[in-house]
């Protein structure tokens, strides 16, 4: 089943398009949008929360336009945004007072429990929170009332290992809280590739791939040649070529890989810097 | 709107006592100078600083991101900055009426009492659409350079109701002030929903 539908996404700025994103976030799924910075995942995760107002196209939660929602029914989407959004003059205590009145389904005991779990003060100003532990609160504000979709804008930013690791943790154990979903936005892939079911690959507005990882890693593999050596390949069987000094790395699918080159498995991170760099040969 | 109303206290909790010492002091020189415009001023300040101090603190923490992220309307988010300033004009106005009802008769006037509590609500009508148009910073300076068409607006209305009786004159300038804060409330929709925050 699926939970969130993006349809023929379209969204212009000056001197930038969102073109025409189509992808789903199926029910019991952790999907990963990946792309560099300035791709267009905040656009597409802004557009599902509500904070970006496309041009065209549509968002779908449960068959529903996210437009047309109830509060109730807007509140199954928790989400982490990528600048936390938190009135950091307040304390945890005072702000479980004040989400308590804006979430229908707000979860107090929840709420100090993972504030405790991530050993975040209960009576210091947010302000005074490291970049890590504002990004845990905001994680502890999301996870606290009852949701079905958790939409997270690069939430491991900017921190040390240690924490991101904690923060993927919290994502796991979200998924083991039922038919659940998750969409996550990031340019670390390395995290992604730890917790993703499916990736969509942003590139320049559009989605380049949006298939899952296991079989996206299994698709490619990569060589290393000689510049001259890639005449002797076919460039139907060539995905991507990155021109290096000393010659060229080559990505290829695994059952077009020419005879005679020994080659290696992509990581994501790999995928993104050949589609993003690389040329057609 | 509750939950949004207590966020603003919290965060503006310290400003709300600055301003309302400033009430205070101005009260005082009022009384001590018979003069009304000093607290007429404080109260002015308090209504309109009040809801500024807690769109700034917004804008710096990107909350009203989060709030239509959380799926508040934006008549909610806005609603709820002309309630926290009309709570505030209210509570201005209160302390100002307990300084004007001390004050002597040289001092005292019912129409520059009503005119000045009108004045706030004015204030707040034209400013409020101002901020979330432009921001905070840009929408303040040109609310202050647009403040003296205000008053001379006030000045006009009080002159035109001049020759009415006075009762009439007090509700009229009430009724006129609400209605712009009223209209300015749903022009502040128009441009929140526009708007991407």
């Amino acid at each position: 089943m699926q939970s969130l539908q993006i349809q023929s996404l379209t969204k212009q700025y000056k001197g930038f398009l969102l073109d025409n994103v189509t992808f789903t976030v199926p029910r019991g799924a952790v999907v990963g949008l990946i792309g560099e910075n300035g791709a267009g995942k905040s656009t597409i995760l802004g557009s599902v929360l509500g904070t970006v107002h496309p041009n065209g196209g549509s968002v779908l939660l449960d068959g529903r336009q996210i437009g047309e929602l109830s509060l109730g029914e807007k509140q199954k989407i928790a989400f982490v945004q990528d600048t936390a959004c938190l009135p950091v003059e307040l304390s945890v205590r005072m702000m479980d007072k004040v989400f308590s009145h804006i979430f229908l389904k707000w979860n107090s005991e929840r709420f100090f429990a993972l504030c405790k779990k991530f050993s975040l003060p209960e009576k210091k100003a947010v302000k005074k929170f490291s970049k890590g532990m504002l990004m845990k609160t905001a994680i502890a504000v999301a996870l606290s009332y009852e949701s079905e979709l958790l939409v997270l804008d690069e939430p491991t930013s900017g921190l040390d290992p240690v924490v991101r690791d904690e923060i993927l943790e919290m994502v796991y154990d979200y998924m083991q809280g039922g038919d659940k979903a998750v969409l996550i936005s990031s340019h670390i892939t390395s995290d992604l590739e730890k917790i993703c079911d499916i990736i969509v690959y942003v590139h320049e507005g559009k989605v380049l791939f949006d298939e899952e990882k296991d079989a996206l890693l299994e698709r490619f593999v990569q060589f290393s040649c000689e510049k001259a050596a890639l005449r002797e390949l076919d460039p139907n069987c060539v995905e991507r070529v990155l021109y290096r000094e000393y010659g060229a790395d080559v990505l290829v699918p695994k059952q077009c890989l020419p005879q005679g080159f020994s080659h290696k498995g992509v990581s994501l991170d790999e995928i993104m810097l050949f589609y993003a760099k690389g040329e057609r040969l | 709107m509750i939950g949004l109303l207590l966020k603003d206290l919290y965060v503006i909790r310290k400003q709300i006592a600055w301003y309302a010492g400033m009430l205070f002091f101005f009260g005082i020189c009022s009384l001590i100078y018979s003069f009304l415009a000093y607290a007429a001023f404080a109260a002015l300040m308090f209504t309109v600083s009040i809801p500024l101090a807690a769109l700034s603190y917004e804008e710096k923490d990107r909350w009203q991101r989060f709030a239509v992220s959380s799926g508040l309307s934006a008549k909610t988010v806005v609603g709820e900055k002309y309630l926290l300033g009309v709570i505030f004009s209210v509570l201005a106005t209160l302390v100002f009426f307990g300084f004007f009802l001390f004050m002597d008769d040289s001092g005292q006037s019912w129409e520059g009492f009503a005119g000045s509590a009108c004045l706030q609500l004015l204030f707040l009508a034209i400013d409020l659409p101002l901020v979330f148009r432009y921001g905070v910073e840009r929408g303040r300076m040109i609310a202050i350079a647009l403040a003296f068409l205000e008053v001379l607006l006030l000045i006009w209305a009080v002159n035109l109701f001049s020759n009415f009786p006075l009762l009439l004159t007090l509700l009229l300038l009430f009724a006129c002030s609400a209605g712009v804060l009223v209209a300015s409330f749903f022009l502040s929709v128009l441009i929140f929903r526009r708007r991407q925050p």
